[in-house]
């Protein structure tokens, strides 16, 4: 399996961009969970799980050789050699990390998961069945399924993140209400010099918008996968707030690992076109880069995370309205041997 | 283009691994209402509140099957003989440090460190929901409920303690 190229263009740009996930999670860890503090140590204590029964080298260990393994990936990912390899000892080993580091198995942590397990699954499942064998190799309809795996774990998790909150708690609109999405909405009011209070019609985009697009947009890219580029616009812009004022801007980089699976294989096609230095894709990432030192309220290290997290996606966004322009020019605009959008890719 | 039915078998094959593996994923999310975990099943931010058989969301109910969910009021902590080992001062700063609430399961987790170590435990314990009654235990080591954590469970599922605050 190894030696059998990636036939995908999104599934090679996730295996990239598992690269960035990978260092927001690492500052994560450095930023929150200091394991190397007396109170760190003695939390993971008192946190049930594996950890408590193995050595205390083993989780340390283990999360060495997961960044030797990144860093491994990252090298497979440039050189296009050995990527599934690369890939699959990754897997393993975050597999290994989740089990055993003793603090941060959160959100960000089973989603990734659940990515790097949907890959490795199927590219298992397509090796039993000798699909995956150098001679015999259907890679390109199994990386398609690989892909169509990564977006419906996306979806499953943002869709289940929107019904949890459809409660009595998130959903009051109030200021002095328990609301997190109306304390992340206040502080992105008075960091971004937008008022000291927000208004009535932001409070409900922020508290039911919410809902709405964790619950909608996923699912409806996955659907009708046409949509898909401006989906992602959305939940970049619904996003947005928590890498500026919430110090969170590691899991919304995992997340949109995941996007490149809601795109179809056309549409990666013609933006990857795109993705060449231009006035769309610079003037994208420098938006970007613009907006999180306007409204980031202190320098950290998931703040500047931020700022690399916004340009990339700038980036992106960039070349996905060039891609969209250069396809309403007409056919003209676009090469005949451009593959077609297809709700199947 | 027509594909062959290897193709298509194939095509099957795989769509059916990936739908298994987001169900289980949705099995997982879905966990807070059975009272089993909140910890990596989508709940960050989400700010919903929950008991045994209550919880603040507008339509999904909660029928907790386990304890493992519940906060536990501690206090009167009698450790003897004294901790000396770095190990089991830290569990005893925990279980005595004022103003926490402590998740059932990591309790268990801590008095069977301490135990295993040698060991007694006293205390006084209620259930932080609701309107219990302090349960005095002399030998907390004893008691399984208290000292006897689930091993087999690979991760925490819940934060081992939050602050004291009021609970309906």
């Amino acid at each position: 399996m190894g030696r059998i190229p990636i036939a995908d263009v999104r599934l090679r740009w996730y295996l990239a961009l598992l690269v960035p996930c990978f260092v927001g999670h690492v500052l994560q860890m450095i930023s929150e969970d200091e394991p190397w503090a007396e109170w760190a140590w003695e939390h993971a204590l008192v946190n049930a799980g594996w950890h408590l029964l193995l050595p205390d080298w083993v989780p340390w260990v283990v999360t060495a050789a997961l960044g030797g393994a990144v860093l491994g990936l990252a090298v497979a990912v440039l050189r296009q050699n050995n990527e599934r390899t690369a890939f699959l000892m990754v897997a393993v080993l975050y597999a290994a990390h989740y089990v055993t580091y003793p603090w941060r198995i959160r959100n960000h942590m089973t989603t990734m998961l659940g990515g790097l397990g949907v890959v490795a699954l199927v590219w298992g499942m397509a090796w039993a069945r000798v699909a995956l064998r150098v001679g015999f190799s259907e890679a390109r309809r199994v990386d398609a399924a690989a892909v169509r795996g990564l977006a419906v774990v996306i979806a499953t998790q943002y869709f289940s993140a929107g019904l949890h909150k459809m409660n009595t708690g998130f959903l009051d609109p109030s200021i002095d209400g328990t609301s997190s999405a109306i304390g992340g909405l206040t502080a992105f009011w008075v960091y971004g010099d937008l008022g000291s209070m927000p208004p009535i019609w932001a409070r409900y985009a922020a508290t039911y918008g919410t809902v709405l697009i964790e619950m909608g947009a996923p699912l409806l890219a996955l659907l009708l996968p046409r949509i898909a580029p401006v989906a992602i616009a959305v939940l970049m812009a619904f996003h947005f707030p928590q890498i500026a004022v919430m110090n969170v801007s590691d899991y919304p980089m995992i997340a949109s690992g995941f996007y490149v699976g809601l795109l179809s294989r056309g549409d990666a096609h013609r933006i990857a076109r795109c993705l060449e230095p231009s006035h769309w894709t610079v003037g994208g990432a420098s938006i970007g880069v613009a907006m999180q030192l306007w409204f980031m309220p202190y320098w950290g290290g998931l703040m500047v995370f931020g700022i690399f997290v916004m340009s990339l996606w700038g980036w992106a966004l960039g070349a996905m309205a060039h891609a969209r322009f250069k396809a309403a020019r007409g056919p003209g605009a676009a090469p005949s041997s451009a593959p077609h959008s297809s709700p199947t890719d | 283009m027509s594909v062959s039915p290897r193709g298509r078998a194939l095509d099957r094959w795989l769509l059916s691994t990936v739908i298994v593996w987001a169900s289980l994923l949705a099995i997982n999310n879905s966990l807070p209402y059975l009272g089993l975990r909140d910890d990596s099943c989508q709940t960050m931010f989400c700010d919903m509140e929950w008991g045994r058989d209550w919880n603040t969301h507008y339509f999904i109910p909660q029928h907790a099957v386990s304890d493992v969910w519940a906060s536990l009021d501690v206090s009167d902590v009698d450790i003897a003989p004294p901790p000396t080992s770095r190990r089991d001062q830290a569990l005893a700063r925990w279980l005595t440090e004022p103003g926490r609430v402590r998740n059932t399961e990591a309790v268990r987790v801590g008095l069977w460190q301490l135990c295993g170590s040698g060991h007694r435990v006293a205390l006084s314990v209620r259930r932080a929901d609701g309107e219990h009654a302090f349960v005095h235990q002399e030998d907390a080591c004893a008691v399984d409920a208290l000292s006897a954590p689930h091993l087999w469970v690979p991760v925490r599922l819940y934060a081992p303690d939050e602050p004291v605050r009021a609970r309906r």
